[in-house]
């Protein structure tokens, strides 16, 4: 039913407009909402939020963007004293997506009052502003509330653009099945001069064609008619639409403008991806007598301008380090400092956690702190450092760049005595068991452990399942099968993905079955047969079969460049969340390994993580001890993955070195298993004193050798034995140097 | 004696204020307000530029490896830097070519820009100033650099190349030994009109017109014999501080280095004292040796700077 038969019934019935009542629900005290991601969230841009603070952060307002999926609901619960008609305002945010209303279904009392109500839109404006529910011309709407308690619900729709989404991913399915038949003939940059003859060879082209701009101009009229005026949500599609015109037109234009037809389909794959997001940001919701409308306090321009001053001024004064309360006072029982190095988000939740689970449990105090890991060292020096850090990256690295190469931080921390050897405590060999013991590798040396391990990662392969199907390729078990696969792929003018990095040579050297270093680590073996003929496979790839060394290869493997790719696991969530296009065309699986005499494939890879540390001039080692062996047991950490999870979405699960915490965090199962087959045979990268001048010289060696000898001006190529070989005696120099400066016994001369 | 002075007319009252005059404290004393007024910038001076100067070449004698005390070496730094050390002849030689090209190319560029636009009036002259100085106050403007060289087939400068097929594959501009010094002496100059630019407008502006006037009238030709005659000597200080600041910036270039090429470059292409210096310091731990590097370029810095002078000292003879 509409508001008209509703309103007029209503009028029939003797219904009254109520006189004088204001009532304020304030939308961060939701009654209910549908999932976890739904809190209080702190809104610090105006003065008219209430409540508000220039100092503090308060929890004033609710949404923003985590309630953006359809589905999603809050609900809030008021008493109304008088029975009538009443107008409904909602003082809201929504500056987060331009050119489309974002629509909400608002029901009371588990109903919707009348039509208009099941999708209301929000339209785009960049700061806080009061909307009140109304039509088209402006005028309010009356709902009629009895006296005594209702609820109010508000949930994500999509509405009418429910529709038009999926008319355009079938679009989008259409267009890149196009791209790749073209591909198929012409390769990903063709030659301008020449004629493909694209109508001969693929005849059924145009139709195909037509078929998506019809497809297309139904989601493009259908839009206009939901978004009401000529929106820049459209102007995607139109692009779109007019190249599709031109290539209807003459088909063989794709040879001319195939890269920016790539890039509108890649536009058309992020639109949906934006246009699912319906952000809204909500502070208070109105509900008062028609006549009683009143203005929001302190939203004049006077108040916002005294407002930014006192927070300009309070800049200077409040730690923004420092994460929630901050115990000095020692006699309340032992305080730690903690240091986090990833980020605000992360520190907030394991804020949380402590308070909720250590300190009540333990009565130890956690003082947390949010700091740039690289100011570690310098801190230590001067004695201003924390009592334990976590998620620290390597040396040089901030935390998420730690990927693709080993973590040398707790090594070469503990050798200079800056952090404590853990193997000094009594329940370490329990809590060892925790991980896998390639995790422990990289933060042990002589015996003692420097740190444990805070995450895990290794290199997987991915696979495009559409494109191995229409060229029929298998996906690679060995290295041998990849060799096939590069050139099946190279016919239909495709890639294997696979950069030069740490990961990559690392997973060929133990396939192989080689090692970084001798037993105690005073020499390195990257001069041994085994490495040798690693680092000679390891160039092949870059020098005969001209893999590209510096590139995107997630982007490739979006578009359909590189269907096989080998990247860290990660990846995986990143492809979950930013890649709605491909959503489903793709796995990922072990990576190729190599053929042993017993017929097994040995798929062995490095591994690679963030540390948790213990700093060496610690008042309080056995407290710091105890809360490290909170932090990383299965409980805490799989509590914390969700919690993250469910902060930021998919792309933000935490790869957990937990082996438990891992296996209880919401990993699809066909996948999980995947995952734990790699996990088995996976290593690590062993790190010594002066090891930093391994991968170092390695990959100088590499660029030696795989870059064209005319532009190193050598008058004769570089082979790669020659290279490594030359190289590996600086690290083994270097190696000596590091040792006899620590007092340890250095290797032999031969 | 106090007879002669007597006798040659000046008395012994005289004598003693004089010598008391003469102290440094006396002096001190009576110019307290100037001293007063240096004062702020002469502490912050001292603390922050002199002290660690000497901190560091205290440093440089002891073996640091900024986790636990300094203990003592002696000359042991120096003797590995000078006799063992490849990669510091490497850098050595990187940044002197950057100095030895950069830094006059670049000196002669600001100049003569300065001198063109100079001749602009107003608020032209503004813009153009505006423009060429632009990239040297934009903190970490040559970051755009990085887009332009990426080695994906796809990037900026790859991605023409390939179209206009002068390369066959992408290169991987920073990855490739005999590019990486071109690209970088590129960036810097296109840093480097930075303040020496400004300071040669200025001293530009304030030669006296009535030079000029008196040039042409003693026989002065041409532009060029006015610019060496007229314009460079009067300029002489701005030529000096041009100078100066050139000759520290070119030694001292190590940012884009790394940015760039990255830290250690590959194959040690990119390597200039500076980031040779970092490597030691930040990566290896071993601050004492990097504390000897900044010794000897310290050194370097101060003779190269000698010498300019003295060659600027004879602009217009």
């Amino acid at each position: 039913m509409d508001y008209a038969t509703v309103k007029a019934a209503g009028d029939a019935a003797g219904y009254q407009n109520s006189v004088g009542q204001y009532i304020r629900i304030e939308g961060e005290n939701a009654d209910k909402t549908s999932s976890q991601m739904l809190y209080p969230r702190q809104d610090q841009s105006s003065p008219a939020v209430y409540p508000s603070s220039p100092k503090v952060l308060l929890n004033n307002t609710i949404g923003g963007t985590s309630w953006q999926e359809a589905g999603q609901w809050v609900e809030w619960s008021f008493e109304v004293p008088e029975s009538g008609y009443y107008n409904i305002a909602a003082y809201c945010k929504q500056n987060f997506v331009r050119g489309i209303d974002v629509c909400r279904r608002i029901s009371i009392d588990g109903e919707v009052p009348f039509a208009e109500m099941s999708d209301y839109g929000f339209g785009y404006e960049q700061s806080w502003r009061e909307d009140v529910l109304s039509d088209e011309e402006g005028n309010p709407y009356s709902f009629y509330l009895e006296a005594g308690t209702h609820t109010l619900r508000m949930e994500v729709v999509l509405g009418d653009m429910a529709d038009i989404i999926s008319t355009v991913q079938d679009t989008v399915q259409m267009l890149n099945s196009i791209y790749r038949q073209v591909i198929y003939i012409t390769g990903v940059a063709p030659d301008q001069y020449r004629d493909y003859q694209l109508e001969a060879s693929l005849p059924g082209l145009e139709a195909e064609l037509v078929e998506a701009r019809a497809s297309l101009n139904k989601a493009i009229e259908a839009l206009r008619v939901t978004a009401g005026r000529n929106s820049d949500k459209l102007t995607t599609l139109l692009t779109m639409q007019d190249q599709l015109d031109e290539l209807i037109e003459d088909q063989e234009r794709f040879v001319e403008v195939l890269s920016s037809y790539k890039v509108n389909v890649r536009a058309c794959g992020n639109w949906i991806t934006q246009v699912l997001s319906q952000p809204l940001q909500i502070d208070r919701i109105m509900v008062y007598s028609p006549e009683n409308h009143q203005e929001i306090p302190s939203s004049g321009f006077f108040s916002k301008l005294g407002y930014e001053i006192q927070r300009l001024f309070y800049s200077f004064i409040v730690d923004y380090n420092q994460i929630g309360n901050a115990i000095d006072d020692e006699e309340e029982g032992v305080v730690l400092t903690l240091w986090i190095g990833t980020g605000r988000d992360q520190a907030n939740v394991i804020k949380a956690l402590i308070d909720e689970n250590f300190t009540s449990e333990t009565g130890i105090n956690v003082n947390v702190q949010l700091v740039d890991m690289n100011t570690l060292l310098r801190a230590t020096l001067a004695d201003e450092g924390p009592d334990v850090a976590i998620q620290v990256a390597n040396t040089n690295g901030i935390a998420g760049a730690v990927l693709n190469t080993g973590n040398d931080t707790p090594v070469n921390y503990g050798i200079r005595n800056a952090v404590l050897d853990l193997t000094q405590f009594s329940d370490y060999e329990e809590v060892i068991q925790r991980f896998s013991e390639s995790a422990v590798v990289p933060f042990s040396f002589n015996g003692a452990t420097y740190a444990l391990p805070d995450t895990q990662t290794f290199p997987m392969m991915f696979y495009r399942k559409d494109i191995l199907a229409e060229i029929g390729l298998e996906v690679p078990t060995t290295w041998d099968e990849v060799k096939v696969a590069m050139t099946v792929l190279a016919k239909n003018q495709m890639e294997f993905g696979m950069l030069p990095n740490e990961q990559t040579f690392a997973m060929l050297l133990f396939q192989n079955g080689g090692e970084y270093y001798s037993e105690n680590g005073d020499r390195s073996l990257l001069d041994s047969d085994i490495a040798v003929a690693t680092f000679k496979q390891y160039c092949e790839y870059y020098t005969d079969y001209k893999l590209d060394k510096a590139t995107s290869v997630e982007e490739r493997f979006r578009t359909g460049e590189c269907p096989l790719i080998i990247s860290d696991y990660t990846t995986y969530n990143n492809l979950q969340v930013s890649a709605p296009d491909i959503a489903g065309l793709w796995d990922f699986t072990v990576v190729p390994g190599v053929l042993q005499e017993d017929g097994t494939i040995l798929h062995s890879t490095g591994s690679t993580g963030l540390a948790d540390i213990i700093m060496a001039n610690t008042e309080h080692p056995q407290e710091c001890w105890e809360f490290l062996k909170w932090w990383t047991d299965a409980e805490t950490q799989t509590l914390y993955g969700r919690e993250m999870e469910s902060l930021m979405g998919a792309s933000a699960r935490v790869a957990t070195a937990n082996l438990e915490a891992l296996a209880n965090l919401s990993w699809p199962i066909k996948d999980y298993r995947e995952l734990m087959q790699q996990f088995e045979q996976v290593e690590g990268i062993p790190q010594v004193p002066g090891g930093y001048y391994t991968w170092r010289n390695v990959n100088n060696a590499f660029y030696s050798v795989t870059t064209d000898s005319s532009s190193t001006g050598r008058t004769q190529v570089a082979t790669p034995r020659e290279e490594l070989m030359d190289k590996i005696i600086y690290v083994d120099a270097e190696i000596s140097y590091k040792r006899e400066e620590f007092g340890l016994p250095v290797a032999e001369e031969e | 004696m106090a007879n002669e002075a007597v006798s040659s007319g000046v008395s012994q009252e005289a004598l003693d204020i004089a010598k008391k005059q003469g102290t440094l404290r006396y002096q001190i004393a009576r110019n307290k307000a100037s001293y007063f007024m240096i004062a702020p910038y002469f502490i912050l001076f001292f603390f922050f530029t002199v002290l660690p100067v000497l901190m560091s070449i205290a440093l440089s004698f002891t073996y640091f490896n900024m986790l636990e005390m300094p203990t003592f070496v002696e000359w042991k730094n120096y003797i590995k830097l000078f006799l063992e050390d490849d990669i510091f002849l490497i850098s050595l030689k990187n940044t002197l070519i950057f100095a030895v090209v950069t830094g006059p190319v670049s000196y002669m560029l600001c100049l003569l820009f300065a001198w063109i636009i100079n001749e602009f009036k107003g608020k032209l002259r503004a813009f153009l100033t505006l423009i060429f100085y632009a990239p040297s106050i934009c903190g970490n403007a040559y970051l755009v650099w990085n887009l332009i060289l990426t080695g994906d087939r796809y990037g900026y400068l790859n991605g023409i190349l390939l179209k206009l097929d002068i390369i066959n594959e992408p290169i991987l501009w920073m990855q490739t030994e005999k590019y990486v010094m071109p690209v970088l002496i590129v960036v810097q100059l296109w840093l480097s009109l930075g303040t020496g630019f400004l300071s040669f407008i200025a001293g530009l502006q304030t030669v006296d017109k009535s030079m000029y006037e008196a040039a042409a009238l003693d026989g002065v030709k041409n532009r060029w014999q006015e610019l060496w005659y007229v314009t460079l000597p009067a300029m002489k200080p701005q030529l000096m501080f041009g100078a100066v600041m050139q000759i520290t910036q070119s030694f001292a270039v190590a940012d884009i280095s790394i940015n760039l090429a990255g830290n250690p470059s590959v194959n040690y292409a990119g390597a200039t004292v500076v980031t040779h210096l970092l490597d030691y310091g930040s990566t290896r731990f071993d601050m004492g040796y990097a504390s000897a590097i900044a010794t000897i370029l310290f050194l370097l810095m101060v003779g190269t700077n000698k010498l300019v002078q003295k060659i600027l000292g004879r602009v217009g003879e």
